[in-house]
């Protein structure tokens, strides 16, 4: 979306995947992270009111708008997953 | 108020309404409850929140210190939705009067915390919000599910 160069991105098939391990999700994380900063290098403040379309659903956004989900989206999963590792952690303590 | 403002808004106030989800039919002794004895309540959780988004986006980065006090805070208790979504309601209208005032240059300028001292953009002080209200949104939708499936 904000640097607009497709992924082509199969949301369906990111909720199947199993058997990965943790040195394989790490390095997922840290490649998603530098490519983050490829694209957010080329940026400045004015490119947050430009509109852009999604591809997926032809809906506009602006780069702004963007960016600020992907942060929120990342930070929900997160806590998704800590309450996840807590009760992780207090079953197989009990 | 510019776009990129509204687009924060509009992002905060999704995080809200997901909140609101989670919290939405339960009683004031479900509220209270921990999946576990270290973790934090819906209530805890839904304070704590609209206590950092009055602290980061007023005291912070709006400059307008509300002098809170984190002395009660993850111990309140006995509070009901009407209560907790009220509070959100509150907060989210205040954030929409600081953030009015702002314009796009503003988010370089730097900010100094009366608490600890350090120096932050007003860009950091802002996304360092929306993330952590979302991260705990995150607990509640799992706190809610365990409830539900308990």
């Amino acid at each position: 979306m904000t640097g607009q160069e497709s992924s082509d991105r199969n949301r369906d098939s990111e909720f199947v995947v199993e058997r990965l391990d943790e040195a394989k999700l790490v390095q997922r994380l840290d490649d998603s992270l530098a490519y983050i900063e490829t694209v957010l290098e080329k940026l400045t403040l004015d490119d947050f009111n430009t509109e852009i379309r999604s591809e997926r659903n032809q809906r506009s956004f602006t780069i702004g708008w963007s960016l600020l989900h992907a942060l929120e989206h990342t930070a929900t999963h997160m806590g998704h997953m800590q309450v996840m590792r807590d009760m992780w952690d207090g079953r197989t303590h009990s | 108020m510019l776009s990129f403002y509204s687009d924060y808004l509009d992002r905060v106030q999704d995080l809200h309404n997901d909140i609101k989800k989670s919290i939405s039919g339960l009683t004031v002794e479900a509220l209270d409850w921990k999946p576990q004895p270290e973790m934090n309540s819906f209530t805890v959780l839904v304070d704590h929140v609209v206590y950092a988004e009055r602290y980061l986006v007023g005291d912070m980065t709006g400059q307008e210190s509300a002098n809170q006090s984190i002395e009660t805070a993850f111990t309140v208790s006995g509070l009901d939705e009407t209560t907790l979504v009220q509070k959100l309601d509150d907060v989210l209208a205040y954030t929409e009067k600081v953030l009015d005032k702002f314009t796009l240059d503003d988010l370089d300028k730097k900010i100094v915390s009366a608490k600890s001292g350090n120096s932050f953009t007003i860009s950091r002080s802002l996304l360092h919000s929306l993330e952590h209200t979302a991260s705990h949104m995150g607990h509640m939708q799992v706190m809610r599910d365990i409830w539900d499936y308990r």
